[in-house]
């Protein structure tokens, strides 16, 4: 016999009351280490998701412009990565049309990812295309979601609507932003779908929750018909072996950066290229007539039908053009890239001459007029070849004076000193326009532009010919350089031919594009720069004696050198890194879960603790024994303590098998919660050894935390009165007065309380405010259970008299009082529940979708997005005529051909449009940062307000919180999004900044590259809880290359939502615009806090249930202790039924004042919150519960109770 | 002198005051001294037992057993010293019904650093004794009581004490086997020399024992009337 034997002896003999223990633990572990294991799961899942969804990729580089396709060689070739692929990626549209339904719609799928890939994508099993794939014909690869959602399969035709790439930006006066500009359709046949196990089918660059829609192209085919041959916009690497950021920067020519640098030599070659028709290296009248200027053909070989040969051309260009001149693709250098050229240009001692053209639509003097000119903005000093544009004996040009070009057929008055005036549409179009009250006419000019002027006084002409006569200052223009006569010409800009006079044309034939006036640079930057650019070209001359060919070559590799690929987002991003970064979820749910659970977990260590101390107490005799025999105390706690070590063991190894089935139930529960079921797809169970390790772990040394309190809780009972039977807590204390500390206990936790109730008003941090009403909570619940405590340790009782039920109730509750610990921990446990339920009840959001629409987001009832961008304003006459023009054929489809219903219903549909009021929001594209995303959201959404919603918004938004200090600020907080220098002012809505953004009120989020926003409010109950916001303004100041808006909020007429959205609907179908009714969306993120609130409750439901359980525990303990007693009234006369009514009068007692503490402190705490109209409580709703859980609690008693009852007590009373 | 009490008294606090259940007790006892104290319910016999058992503390007075003051020990010496010195039997047997006749016994030997395998045997011996050696692996469900208050007898022995209490050790006993109990105390008192004292309501037990005190009102006291004859005896306080 050894004590280990004993110790293993006493645990079988005592199997009923440690397997109580037992399971306590087990379910203490389960839930505790479940926990961990739904936060393992959610991260697993993501993170699985994210590797699938990645596949080989590891770093993806994705630019807002096309480059080389031949980089992603040239990367290999400097061996920075095993595996690089050219990507061309677009946003799309997809549509299928009813077979034989006349092209109407019958699948439509916005979202789409349109991937131009080559075999090198593809891991080689799955490539559907081989390495030419010329042999697969036009067909395109779709992957299963997508191929779901438009119902196709291999064979079928579908039809992408992508947005057409434009080098020039469509928000400048030259740029296209009529639909058959922006929108491509193209119709191809499905070569194939995708099956699950092919890793395209999953793959995505975003971490999102939704399954992604992709197409997949070769990528020839997407290059040739959009254009572009040999040029992508991103490109993916995978096996990375160096920093690709060197090797990018390395790697990278001009012409990755949309750049051209001409010489006389380029000049030469491309226009060989572009008139050699029959590759003779001469130029034949044929090929140059109307396409090179005449003065220009005159210059390199007088005579009118001249051919003229490459050496003499060149020769012209090496004397008179003798200069380097920096281009853009885009029309405009970019700010930055002409910022660096100047530097690159000043350290190679060239001089460098900044040029801005532009087209004047009229040039007028004394009322005559000259249409569609071009003006050059320069530096007009310069020598030659760079200069000089100035009149003989004029050394400068102020900047209220032009020099006009002496063209002798002009129609302006030749008379120095005349004011000229020069007529333009401004750079770019005009922001949207304010606001127009509901139901009233929308007469703003947004979108249409509306000319502006400048008045110059003339100071003098310059010759047409030389430096002031060159043509190639224009940079190449399609649809204007390329024309050969002005008539011919198809700008994107109003353009009146009629305008057109046959001098004009002569112009256009002898001069093309050579400038007809010239004004000082700063002054033509002033008029028509923007955030695009403010110079057209920049030329350069070479120092005097050096060689212009070898200035080039070392200005080019100066100018590479310089510019930084970040700032053209010519960088690789650590995709996967960052994907996987992000699957660590937005919120940690481990410690979520783990919150959720804390009442369960507290409430099963109770349980445990309970158990064990009843178990104690039982064997009260055998302790008493054992010290009566010569056992220390501490060898007898010890012998306890070994028992609970075993049994917490035993638990916490059965609880974490347990776990994973109760986690299988818990992610069961919330992908049945999850609105919209995308969790489904994505949630499966992953268990890591160390969660289940970890889990079991903590669960193991809480249980033993707990035994050990129990077994202390023996005290120093003497060993005769543990002989004796008497258990610690009872009898030898019940004669004490109740001990003074109480009372100062219960004082000071009520006084506690009401400070920190009355200071929660005061806090503004939202985890500060939560600790406080909890602490305040806490505090009161202390209070009620120390009060309850007071009282059972009182010896001032009523005395128990009279007859009937309440005096038996009576003596049933004074029963109560008979082992203070146990009753306390009961009602505590009870307690605890009661306030968690009532307090997250409390907080519950029944908000109504519907209200929330007028009360926090503006009464704009729809909000759209589109996949294409929307250049109209809706708000003006243009933009509903844009709408009611694409309308027109689809009606006319819908109609059967019948013109006249189409432009009926057309002319209804611009009147409900007059009735509507749209902002419109640029977007930049990020991570969904609303609680529907599960990911992290790394670099969030953006939406950029417009200036005039900002200056017009008052009221009709709700605000959490905000930084405004002025009244004006207070009265109309969005003025805080108004731009200011330094930081960028950013709102967002208060669940997104605070639980998924983890920031606050005066925090800082960054985005990449390096843009800082600054947190000045937290929206209440918006739609914006995607989003962050700032103006428009610092919007294009972070991104402004950004063009377009493809975020809507509309505000509609009464019962006419639906209609708005069918006709908006439809008209911008080809740019995959698609409204929701704001309350819908409202609604769909409130259900997710709703969802967590539940789990919260469904949990704490548990914790209450096990109270409960504890109560009947301590109960039928309670009962056999004293079933002699009970014998005994058995025999004094009184009936079963009245015995069972008193135990259960304990029963109820304990219940009630368990319930009754913690719903009253759980009340009183939320008061507050309650009361500044945070939230409601369903009364009926708690009520039922409350109902509920006292009804359970007294079957559960009444039960124990009838089955001790039964048992013989004539064994009790004798041994009484 | 082997035992020596004096003015021992024990109070307890109650509601309505202190309750004094034992009074200024003393008298000495020798090894090989035996005596019975009988009294009513509440008379303080069990308090005095459970104060020289040192199971519980007095309120004052002075207990010496072997001369030493076993009260003045910390908690874990006076836990060695009621392991070796002491040894109880009760009315409630209290064997520990998850362990074998034979581990009962040895129960007390878990916490001594005591030749584990002498000490078996020196177990078996003393079941031997009280004629339970054909019994040593049953359990205590599966005695009668006479059998199982001679286990709680050999496990008083175990360690060889200086001092057997016994609280009523026949209490639940037929008169029979509260007989071959009694006897059965004694003889093992003699022959392990032991002070040997026996609480107990009964007369036939006590009139087994050579001297007999009467415990009253928390005042021990020479009987004056033999119960079991109805003689006068003499007034005798110095025992």
């Amino acid at each position: 016999m050894t004590l280990k034997r004993l110790r293993l002896r006493n645990l079988l003999y005592h199997w009923r009351g440690n397997l109580a223990v037992f399971l306590g633990v087990v379910v203490g572990t389960t839930v505790l280490t479940g926990a961990r294991l739904v936060g393992d799961s959610l991260q697993g899942s993501l993170r699985q998701q994210t590797l699938q969804r990645l596949d080989w990729v590891d770093e993806a580089l994705i630019a807002p412009r096309f480059f080389r396709q031949a980089l992603a060689d040239d990367l290999i070739g400097s061996k920075a990565a095993e595996r690089v692929c050219p990507v061309i990626l677009l946003q799309a549209t997809v549509v299928v049309r009813q077979k034989g339904g006349g092209g109407a719609i019958a699948h439509q799928v916005r979202g789409v990812t349109v991937m131009g890939v080559d075999e090198r994508f593809w891991s080689s099993p799955s490539a559907p295309w081989s390495s030419s794939g010329k042999d697969n014909g036009d067909s395109l690869v779709l992957n299963r979601a997508l191929a779901g959602l438009l119902e196709v399969s291999a064979g079928d035709r579908v039809s992408l609507r992508l947005q057409k790439p434009s080098a020039i930006p469509r928000e400048t006066m030259l740029g296209r932003r009529d639909d058959s500009a922006i929108v491509e359709e193209w119709t191809l046949p499905v070569g194939r779908v995708l099956s699950a196990e092919e890793p395209a089918d999953h793959f995505s660059l975003r971490p999102e929750m939704d399954a992604p829609r992709t197409v997949f192209l070769p990528l020839h085919l997407l290059q040739e018909r959009l254009g572009l041959a040999g040029r992508c916009n991103a490109l993916l690497a995978g096996e990375v072996r160096s920093p690709l950021a060197e090797a990018v920067r390395a790697n990278l020519q001009l012409a990755d950066w949309g750049l051209t640098l001409q010489g006389p030599q380029e000049r030469v070659e491309t226009l060989f290229q572009r008139l050699d028709t029959n590759h003779d290296d001469k130029l034949q009248p044929r090929e140059w007539r109307d396409r090179l200027a005449a003065s220009v053909v005159e210059s390199i070989h007088s005579g009118r039908n001249v051919v003229l040969n490459r050496d003499e051309v060149e020769g012209f260009y090496r004397r008179s053009r003798n200069y380097l001149s920096l281009e853009s693709t885009q029309l405009l250098l970019d700010p930055f890239i002409s910022a660096a050229a100047l530097d690159t240009a000043k350290d190679m001692r060239l001089r460098a001459a900044p040029t801005l053209v532009y087209l004047a639509n009229t040039l007028a003097a004394d009322g005559k007029e000259i249409p569609y000119s071009v003006v050059a903005a320069l530096d007009p000093t310069l020598a030659p070849p760079l200069g000089p544009f100035l009149p003989a004996l004029l050394k400068q040009l102020a900047d209220d004076e032009i020099v006009l070009a002496d063209w002798k057929e002009s129609s302006l008055p030749r008379t120095i000193g005349e004011k000229v005036t020069l007529s333009y549409f401004p750079p770019t179009p005009p922001s949207p326009s304010p606001l127009p009250p509901l139901g009233g006419e929308g007469k703003g000019e947004g979108g249409q532009p509306r000319e502006e002027s400048a008045t110059f006084r003339l100071v003098g002409f310059v010759p047409l010919t030389g430096v002031t006569g060159d043509p190639d200052l224009t940079p190449e223009f399609p649809g204007i350089t390329d024309k050969l006569k002005i008539d011919d010409w198809d700008p994107p800009f109003p353009y009146d031919n009629t305008r057109v006079k046959p001098r004009d044309e002569h112009y256009w034939r002898d001069y093309r594009t050579t400038p007809k006036a010239y004004v000082n640079l700063a002054v033509g930057q002033r008029l028509w720069g923007s955030r695009f650019g403010r110079v057209t070209s920049l030329r350069m001359a070479a120092a005097k004696g050096d060689d212009l060919t070898e200035s080039a070559a070392t200005f080019r590799r100066g100018l590479l050198g310089r510019l930084d690929p970040a700032k053209g987002s010519l960088v690789f991003n650590p995709v996967k890194q960052q994907a996987l970064a992000a699957s660590a979820g937005g919120t940690d749910f481990a410690t979520l879960f783990l919150g959720f659970s804390f009442f369960l977990i507290a409430a099963s260590l109770l349980l445990v603790g309970l158990l064990f101390r009843l178990n104690i107490d039982r064997r009260a005799e055998e302790i008493g024994l054992l010290l009566a025999v010569g056992y220390r105390r501490a060898a007898v706690r010890r012998l306890l303590l070994g028992e609970g070590c075993v049994l917490a063991a035993a638990g916490a190894v059965a609880g974490s098998c347990l776990a994973m089935l109760y986690t299988q139930l818990l992610l069961q529960l919330l992908v049945s919660l999850w609105p919209g079921g995308s969790l489904q797809a994505v949630l499966r169970p992953h268990f890591t050894p160390l969660s289940l390790i970890g889990g079991a772990g903590a669960a193991f040394v809480v249980s033993v935390l707990t035994v050990v309190w129990a077994v202390f809780s023996l005290g120093r009972v003497a060993p005769s009165a543990l002989l004796a039977g008497q258990v610690p807590g009872t009898g030898e204390k019940l004669g004490r007065r109740p001990r003074r500390w109480i009372g100062w206990i219960v004082g000071g936790c009520v006084v506690c309380a009401i400070v920190l109730l009355v200071a929660a008003g005061r806090v503004q941090d939202h985890e500060m405010r939560a600790m406080t009403f909890f602490g305040s909570g806490s505090l009161l619940l202390i209070a009620c259970l120390s009060a309850l405590s007071g009282w059972m340790r009182s010896s001032r009782h009523h005395t128990v008299e009279g007859h009937g039920l309440w005096s038996v109730a009576r003596l049933g509750i004074r029963n109560a009082a008979r082992h203070p610990g146990r009753s306390l921990l009961t009602a505590g446990l009870l307690a605890s529940a009661a306030f968690l339920i009532v307090a997250v009840e409390a907080f519950r959001r029944h908000v109504d979708a519907h209200e929330a629409v007028a009360r926090s987001n503006g009464g704009f009832d729809l909000v759209a997005e589109s996949d294409l961008p929307l250049f109209r304003d809706l708000n003006t006459e243009e933009g509903r005529r844009e709408v009611a023009d694409k309308l027109v054929p689809l009606y006319r489809d819908e109609a059967g051909g019948d013109n006249k219903i189409a432009e009926r219903r057309s002319k209804e549909a611009r009147g409900l449009l007059e009735q509507i009021k749209v902002v419109a929001f640029r977007v930049q594209a990020g991570d969904d940062a609303s609680c529907l995303n599960l990911y992290q959201p790394l670099r969030p959404r953006l939406l950029g307000v417009p200036i005039a919603f900002l200056e017009q918004q008052h009221g009709g938004f709700q605000f959490a919180a905000t930084t405004a200090r002025t009244d004006s600020e207070r009265a109309n907080p969005w003025t805080l999004l108004l731009p200011q220098d330094g930081e960028v002012p950013a709102f967002g809505e208060k669940n997104t900044v605070e639980w998924m953004l983890h920031s606050k009120v005066g925090g800082r989020i960054t985005l990449p590259p390096d843009h800082s926003l600054r947190i000045d409010g937290l929206l209440s109950d918006s739609v914006f809880q995607s989003s962050l916001l700032v103006s428009e303004a610092n919007f294009l100041r972070m991104y402004s290359g950004h063009e377009g808006y493809n975020y809507f909020l509309i505000h509609t007429p009464a019962n006419k939502e639906s209609e708005v959205r069918r006709v908006l609907e439809l008209a911008y179908a080809d740019r995959g615009f698609q409204a929701t009714p704001t309350a819908e969306r409202l609604q769909s993120f409130l259900a997710v806090e709703n969802m967590y609130l539940s789990t919260f409750q469904a949990l704490g439901g548990l914790g209450l249930i096990l109270g409960s359980l504890g109560l009947a525990v301590v109960l039928l303990r309670g009962v056999w202790e004293r079933r002699g007693e009970l014998a005994l009234l058995r025999a004094l006369g009184f009936r079963r039924a009245t015995l069972s009514f008193l135990i259960l009068a304990e029963n109820a007692f304990l219940l009630l004042v368990g319930l009754l503490s913690g719903t009253l402190s759980a009340l009183i705490a939320v008061a507050p919150h309650l009361l500044s109209g945070g939230g409601s409580i369903p009364w009926l709703h708690l009520l039922a519960l409350l109902v509920g859980v006292v009804l359970v609690g007294l079957i559960a008693g009444m039960l124990a109770t009838i089955s001790t009852l039964r048992a013989p007590l004539i064994l009790a009373l004798r041994r009484e | 002198m082997s035992l020596h009490v004096e003015h021992l008294a024990k109070d307890y606090p109650t509601r309505s005051g202190v309750l004094s259940v034992l009074r200024d007790v003393s008298f000495d006892l020798e090894r090989g001294d035996a005596l019975a104290i009988m009294g009513p319910s509440g008379s303080g016999k069990s308090t005095l037992l459970h104060l020289l058992g040192t199971l519980d503390r007095p309120t004052g007075g002075e207990v010496r057993l072997e001369g030493r003051d076993p009260f003045a020990l910390s908690e874990r010496a006076l836990a060695d010293f009621r392991n070796r010195h002491i040894g109880f039997v009760f009315q409630d047997h209290h064997l520990l019904p998850q362990c074998s006749v034979l581990e009962n016994v040895l129960i007390p030997t878990l916490v001594a650093r005591d030749n584990r395998e002498a000490m078996k045997t020196w177990a078996r011996q003393l079941l031997d004794r009280v004629g339970l050696s054909d019994r040593l692996e049953h359990r205590p469900a599966e005695l009668s009581g006479g059998e199982r208050q001679r286990v709680a007898v050999a496990r008083a022995l175990i360690h060889r004490p200086i001092l057997l209490l016994a609280d009523e050790p026949t209490g639940n006993l037929d008169r029979r086997t509260a007989e071959s109990i009694g006897k059965l105390l004694l003889d093992l008192h003699r022959e392990e020399q032991t002070i040997l004292i026996v609480v107990s309501h009964s007369q036939e037990l006590a009139n087994l024992f050579p001297r007999m005190l009467v415990m009253e009102d928390g005042n021990l006291q020479t009987p004056t009337i033999r119960p079991d004859t109805g003689i006068r005896l003499p007034q005798r306080t110095d025992l």
